[in-house]
């Protein structure tokens, strides 16, 4: 109990990176189609995004059940044959929808942390009456 | 090389025995991507010195196979994604995301239930404050006697400000409009009920009862109004 406060901050931030990646992958994949390994290693690279490499796999699947992308086999030049992943109509509406609430919620949060500070709180008390 | 190619094979076993509770569709995929981010991998990289090493990172870097299991049975972000595609949840999204903007009181009594925030740092405005104790707090000019005329026409210009200000929601400014009326309508009507009239030196019972009216509705003005002031008060930050 004593270490909730830490322990619910860190396990928030990484519920909220959870929540959020599936939306990094759609928008990974807005401007051109990648391999799975392509796109997982250019995830990776983004500090603080995906702790197991392998976790997007998964997650890749379930944003292909449901419709939000789409995969080909395709040969490569050198190596195994590649799975590609393509946003789908579907995805990029989940992604626009996406991008506003998150833009609204980014900005609410933002204007109330601001609020919390302490200089802030005294310039509203004196507009009171 | 063999001990690779062992390194992958433990890798993918132990993947594919903590993936057994998975069906088995979302089983076989998932160890043919992992099988072939491995390949790839191996692939890309066969050129570099120290394979072995680069195998061993490879796979740290993929994670613990019953971590990645993990990602492939709980599902947080589904309901999130699929609300996003479909129409209705949609709907609710917005309003969910709306919500977090206003002060957000719960009802759901039509748009003017989500009111635009009040300017930051604001309180209840002057034009509030005139607008409570006119509307509902005329009420007690009617028990002083010099002033008791003016009770009307000071809770018809408190209830035209009523609605004029943006910080109450139609809830609000109904319950600011209808307590006094309401009160007092009461008491008149018990009284005409009983052919007398709500005289404060009027004797006998009745007249106890219609006193007892008129203080209720004066309780529920006093209440009313209190409420109304801390809605026009209320910021996002306090909400």
């Amino acid at each position: 109990m004593r270490c909730m406060v830490d322990g619910e901050a860190g396990n928030l931030v990484a519920q909220m990176r959870r929540g959020v990646l599936p939306y990094c992958v759609l928008a990974m994949l807005g401007g051109q189609e990648r391999y799975g390994f392509e796109l997982v290693r250019s995830l990776a690279s983004v500090d603080g995004m995906v702790t197991g490499e392998g976790t997007i796999y998964p997650l890749l699947a379930r944003l292909r059940r449901q419709g939000l992308v789409d995969t080909t086999w395709r040969e490569s030049d050198a190596g195994p044959p590649r799975r590609y992943y393509r946003i789908t109509e579907a995805g990029r509406v989940a992604l626009t929808e996406f991008a506003g609430s998150w833009t609204l919620l980014r900005e609410s949060v933002d204007a109330l942390l601001g609020s919390a500070a302490p200089n802030s709180k005294k310039g509203r008390r004196t507009d009171d009456l | 090389m063999t001990s690779n190619e062992s390194l992958v094979l433990d890798y993918l076993g132990r993947l594919e025995a903590a993936a057994r509770n998975l069906p088995a569709d979302r089983r076989a995929e998932l160890i043919e991507e992992i099988s072939a981010h491995i390949a790839e991998a191996r692939a890309q990289s066969a050129s570099l010195a120290g394979p072995d090493a680069d195998l061993i990172d490879l796979l740290a870097r993929l994670g613990d196979p019953a971590e990645i299991v993990r990602a492939a049975s709980d599902s947080p972000a589904l309901e999130f994604a699929a609300a996003a595609s479909s129409p209705d949840a949609r709907t609710a999204g917005a309003a969910r995301a709306a919500s977090i903007v206003p002060p957000g009181p719960a009802l759901s009594d039509g748009p003017a239930a989500y009111l635009p925030p009040p300017p930051p740092g604001a309180g209840p405005g002057a034009l509030e404050i005139t607008a409570v104790i006119l509307s509902v707090g005329s009420v007690v000019f009617l028990v002083i006697p010099g002033i008791r005329v003016l009770a009307p026409v000071g809770w018809l210009i408190g209830v035209v400000l009523l609605w004029y200000s943006q910080r109450w929601n139609t809830a609000d400014k109904v319950l600011g409009t209808i307590v006094w009326p309401a009160g007092l309508g009461l008491a008149v009507l018990l009284s005409a009920l009983h052919g007398t009239r709500p005289h404060l030196h009027a004797g006998g019972p009745f007249a106890v009862v219609v006193l007892a009216v008129l203080g209720c509705s004066v309780a529920a003005a006093v209440i009313v109004a209190v409420r109304l002031l801390r809605r026009a008060g209320q910021h996002p930050a306090f909400a």
